[in-house]
């Protein structure tokens, strides 16, 4: 195939790439993103499927079968375990403005810029080889493609002059277009919306490549699976594969499922995707299964494409991580070879521009941001516009980066398979994992214990895999590699103390692991952390807890405002600057334009904002220059993380407590106002019974002096005035004794003899007592009263006494001339109830309610009072509330009153208790 | 000419009584047994003195004694204020009405009938 | 109602079923060089239980409530107009 067409082709593509990030980008600053939906976000964490994936899978398969599976089936687990672990790394993440994975660790560990630096040059070193992955399938499938229509092995690395090396070509390229898509400006929150953008579509053209190749081995060379298969049976050679071989096989199974499980969160553009570029935590749900899915889709047919490249080649011949391309092209079929060849391109691409902009992030705010501050501080600080410096910085990270892989490509390519090489990157970025998870859980990490560990696990990994893969390729000694260094064999790089029985990823791996945590965990145990780690372990184990809203300042001093822009413009520019002031205030509802000192929260957000242009371990340092006064001591620091925690659960106590001192004064105000209503009662009832006693008193003792003064009197008079007295003095005598019944029942302290009786005879009896009045006054008397009825619980007396009281107020009330009174009594349900009718004058309705409250009376105009107390009714109410019953009166004015009362029947108050026990 | 008394009480026995200590005095003796039957009586004749009971159906004995005073054609007209509620605030309540004096019940015949003829004189100055 | 938190509790239990299925141990189960239904065995059972982990946790993920302390930040006021 011609190199132009290729060449074309690949540059069209890119350019298709780059006009989806630029578009995607425009619609980012005009608030309409393209990737709000969270397909976006899923297909971008496929940047995790590279050339390793498009080719190596293939190759690795068709050396050890399943063992390309655990790179795929680890990021399946750990997205299992997304909610619980990705989320909170979200979420700390945008609770502290990080933006790299060097950021995360060193913000965990006290913003230390020492740690950021470790990590940052751990993951470049460490990534340089998986870069050089990229290049090397990058030009390997160019070189094949070139030959076509003959299928010819790759040129070996390093063969060619430099300028005529396609790698080379590609590396430039690739740093040119990372450049464009990851550094046209700087971001507070380092979003890159329109890479995000282009590098999901990236995704989908590498799996629409890798499965149309799928598909045409599997059905159009072979007749399905099942053919495919059924000829790599015969073949014991290949059907070896079918199955995991030997207890080597299966210790780097879990190996790899463990590196792979650490790569997905370790891994520098992975962290970018997963974590930086998240818009927001509810896209994770789509990406907990379409991730998964995804790997999935894009591995069902490397077994196939493997298997069917091992029947139709020589393996000498042709290399099986170029299977995928040399079989389209061995079937003649040129298009789908391009395509595969863009499919390829594309997985690389993606990787690398994601992989350069996250290193070349870190690169510039952990590694030469701080070298720069110490070195030319005054230089730099009289510089008021930072910003294009720190583009600048990053532009020519990228190329370094890409030139470093490429370098690496030139000297080691060719010794290892693409799976091998990218391998060779997992582990290096697996040593992040101890300190980055055990920093989301654990708050007893220090930053002594993540320094120590990182460093102990890096020096093994550079030990057992980076040197020996100079060895290999004959750079070093070979002898360091065979025979240990000066020949002490404990020492041996692939069989440190011994240890054998692994492959070299699988040892480098147990050993680099084992190692990292132990010092980790060791260290931390045996260090002490200072104030600032504290308040960040806080922050990171309890992001759930505190959050957002209760970002705890640590600034005790102030600085000049002005003072604190200019620093923040300085970084991300002007307008962005005053942008986020400007936010700042309107969301505090403050005016920043008055004020001319920084408060402590507004340094905090400063420096939060820093730490998304330059990392928050320089953003400390830069905040900290300007900031008067210093970090809070440890003591304080103890105190605001507990006030922080406690503040949530203090708040709803508060709350509650105030809901429950309000009812509580709710209550206490109707209290009260029912004591004053009492009060005013008491006070009442005292003057009416004062009243009540003086009255007839006044009549006796006027009377008495009268017949003293008097002794001349007639005796008419003198017997009417006796009279007078003797019937006042027994009024007295009533009213006594019914105020103290009263009294008695209202405190309860009357003696009652319940018993269960026959109502009749009761009711006759008190038609009998009051027998003379009727007599007296010529009344009608009518009685109701059937045998029979059904006994009620009561006590007999005092329910004669209730009748006798309803009889007589109606003799008094009933016409004289013509009176008529109706007595009737009768078992209604549970209760019998009697009833008094006369044909008085009847009660006003105003009166109906209030005529058996105490000293109560309804007079007749034209009347002598009546002889009442005013408690008769009150009484009758006491004693028929106390037997359960109750007790009121029915009137028309002018026609008479009807007062009735009701008593429980004695069998009704049976059954209630026997249903109560 | 005698002078004339009004006594009001809706308690018909110590109506009577005190009917029967005015008379035997020797004054000229009306009586009525609640505030509007006191009304009508005043309205009628003006009386030199009212004995008034205060606690009546309304209008009670303060309502009455409040209309004597705001009308001119009773301004000479004596009040002693009868009461069977000992409490002082009733006392100060039927002074600041415009009583000329506070009787409570029970009372003793002797030190009403003194101070009786006690206001009319210092009436009759 | 769901107890809060019972999605990711389920999600977790998916986990530790994949990372039981995918051990060394059940896999020696499935590990012979023999086709069933013309495709290898080994194969057959690491996507078939790849496949229904994943369509579980599709349905799963659906019932992901955010509790109260689950709240996202508010937002945060650094994402102004570029």
């Amino acid at each position: 195939m011609a190199g132009w067409v290729v060449i074309l082709a690949s540059l069209a593509y890119l350019s298709l790439l780059f006009a989806i990030a630029y578009y995607g980008d425009r619609r980012a600053d005009a608030g309409r993103s393209l990737i709000r939906n969270p397909a976006f976000y899923a297909l971008s964490i496929a940047v995790y499927c590279t050339s390793w994936t498009f080719y190596g899978s293939v190759g690795r398969a068709a050396e050890s079968g399943a063992e390309f599976l655990p790179i795929y089936l680890g990021p399946t687990l750990v997205f299992l375990l997304g909610w619980f672990m990705l989320r909170k790394m979200i979420r700390i993440s945008k609770v502290n403005r990080i933006t790299s994975i060097a950021d995360f660790v060193a913000a965990r560990y006290g913003k230390s810029q020492m740690l950021a630096g470790l990590v940052t040059v751990i993951a470049v070193v460490g990534i340089l080889p998986y870069i050089s992955l990229q290049l090397k399938a990058v030009s390997q499938s160019f070189s094949v493609l070139l030959a076509y229509p003959a299928v010819t092995q790759p040129n070996p690395a390093g063969s060619t002059l430099l300028l005529l090396d396609e790698a080379l070509w590609v590396a430039l390229l690739m740093a040119i277009f990372s450049i464009l898509f990851g550094t046209r400006h700087i971001d507070a929150a380092e979003h890159h919306q329109g890479m995000v953008a282009a590098i999901a579509f990236e995704s989908i053209v590498k799996l629409v490549a890798f499965l149309a190749v799928g598909l045409f081995v599997t059905f159009g060379i072979f007749g399905g699976f099942a053919d495919l298969f059924g000829k790599a049976a015969e073949s014991p050679a290949i059907a070896r594969l079918f199955a995991i071989s030997g207890a080597g096989g299966v210790s780097s199974w879990v190996m790899l499922t463990f590196l792979a499980m650490a790569a997905i969160v370790c891994l520098p553009r992975q962290f970018q995707v997963t974590v930086v570029e998240n818009l927001n935590e509810r896209d994770l749900k789509r990406a907990i299964w379409l991730f998964p899915a995804y790997l999935i889709a894009i591995n069902l047919f490397v077994l196939p494409i493997a298997v069917a490249g091992l029947l139709q080649f020589d393996k000498s011949a042709v290399a099986p991580d170029t299977f995928v391309l040399s079989l389209p092209i061995a079937e003649q079929q040129p298009w789908l070879a391009l395509l595969v060849f863009l499919g390829g391109l594309s997985a690389a691409t993606g990787m690398v521009i994601v992989e350069t902009i996250a290193l070349s992030t870190m690169v510039c705010n952990d590694l030469v941001m701080p070298v720069l501050l110490r070195s030319r501080w005054f230089g730099l600080a009289q510089r008021a516009d930072l910003t294009k410096t720190l583009l600048g910085i990053r532009r020519g990270t990228i190329i370094v980066i890409v030139l470093l892989g490429y370098l690496y490509y030139r000297l080691i390519g060719e010794t290892y398979a693409l799976v091998t090489i990218g391998l060779v990157s997992f582990v290096a970025a697996a040593q992040f994992a101890p300190a980055m998870v055990a920093g989301m859980f654990w708050k007893g990490g220090t930053r002594a214990g993540a320094f120590a560990g990182l460093l102990t696990g890096f020096a093994i990994w550079t030990y057992t895999l980076l040197l020996p893969s100079f060895a290999r390729s004959g750079w070093l000694p070979l002898d360091f590699v065979e025979q240990g260094p000066f020949g002490i064999e404990l020492l041996k790089p692939y069989a440190l103390f011994g240890l054998a029985g692994f492959d070299a990823i699988g040892h480098a791996t147990f050993w680099s692991i084992v190692a990292n945590i132990g010092v980790y965990v060791g260290v931390s145990l045996l260090t002490r952390q200072d104030a600032i780690e504290r308040i960040q372990a806080a922050q990171f184990v309890d992001v759930f807890r505190t959050g957002a809203a209760h970002e705890t300042v640590f600034w005790r001093g102030t600085a000049t405002l002005t003072e604190l822009r200019d620093l923040v413009a300085r970084f991300v520019g002007h307008e962005r600057a005053e942008q986020a002031f400007r936010d700042y205030a309107r969301a505090r509802g403050i005016n920043l334009e008055k004020a001319r000192e920084a408060d402590a929260d507004l340094i905090s957000f400063a420096e939060r904002v820093l730490a998304g242009a330059i990392g928050a371990a320089s953003a400390r340092v830069m905040v900290g220059s300007v900031a008067k006064g210093e970090m809070v001591g440890i003591e304080e620091v103890m105190r605001i993380l507990d006030e922080a925690s406690q503040i949530l659960q203090y708040s709803r106590q508060l709350e509650l407590k105030s809901q429950q001192l309000e009812a509580a004064t709710r209550e206490l105000r109707e209290a009260n106002l029912r004591l004053q209503e009492l009060d005013r009662l008491k006070d009442d009832f005292l003057s009416t019974v004062s009243h009540e006693l003086r009255t007839p008193l006044t009549s006796i003792r006027s009377f008495s002096e009268i017949l003293l003064d008097n002794p001349a009197l007639d005796k008419d008079q003198r017997g009417n005035f006796i009279g007078i007295i003797a019937r006042e003095a027994e009024r007295l005598t009533r009213l006594i004794n019914q105020l103290l019944d009263l009294a008695k029942l209202e405190a309860g302290r009357l003696e009652w003899q319940m018993s269960d009786f026959d109502p009749g005879p009761v009711v006759q009896d008190a038609v009998a007592a009051v027998q003379g009045l009727i007599v007296e006054k010529n009344i009608a008397l009518e009685s109701d009263v059937p045998p029979g009825l059904p006994f009620v619980r009561a006590d007999k007396d005092r329910l004669t006494q209730v009748v006798i009281n309803l009889l007589s107020n109606a003799v008094k009330f009933a016409e004289p001339a013509n009176g008529r009174i109706w007595v009737r009594a009768r078992a209604e349900g549970d209760y019998l109830e009697v009833s008094v009718r006369d044909n008085g004058p009847g009660i006003p309705r105003e009166w109906q309610d209030r005529i058996f409250e105490r000293f109560v009376q309804v007079k007749k105009r034209d009347d002598p009072k009546p002889q009442g107390t005013g408690l008769g009714l009150p009484i009758c109410k006491q004693i028929i509330e106390f037997f359960g019953g109750r007790i009121w009166v029915a009137s028309r004015p002018g026609h008479g009153a009807t007062f009735s009362f009701t008593v429980p029947l004695s069998r009704a108050i049976t059954r209630k208790l026997v249903a109560a026990a | 000419m005698a002078q004339s008394v009004l006594v009001v009480d809706d308690e018909p026995s110590i109506l009577l009584a005190l009917e029967f200590m005015m008379k035997n005095a020797g004054f000229e003796v009306r009586t009525a047994r609640d505030g509007e039957e006191a009304l009508k009586a005043l309205a009628e004749k003006k009386p030199d003195l009212m004995l008034l009971d205060v606690m009546m159906p309304p209008p009670d004995g303060y309502d009455v004694c409040q209309r004597v005073r705001a009308d001119a054609r009773w301004k000479d007209t004596k009040i002693i204020m009868l009461t069977a509620r000992g409490r002082d605030v009733e006392r100060e309540k039927g002074l600041a009405m415009g009583a000329d004096d506070y009787i409570t019940k029970p009372f003793s015949t002797r030190e009403l009938m003194a101070k009786v003829r006690e206001i009319l004189k210092a009436g009759a100055n | 109602m769901r107890r809060p938190g019972l999605g990711a509790e389920r999600l977790i239990g998916l986990f530790l079923i994949g990372a039981i299925g995918f051990s060394p141990p059940v896999l020696t189960l499935f590990n012979k060089a023999i086709l069933v239904a013309g495709i290898p065995l080994l194969y057959l059972y690491l996507f078939g239980l790849w496949v229904l982990l994943v369509a579980l946790a599709g349905i799963v993920v659906t019932q992901l409530v955010p509790t109260g302390e689950d709240k996202p930040p508010p937002p945060a006021n650094e994402e102004g107009p570029r």
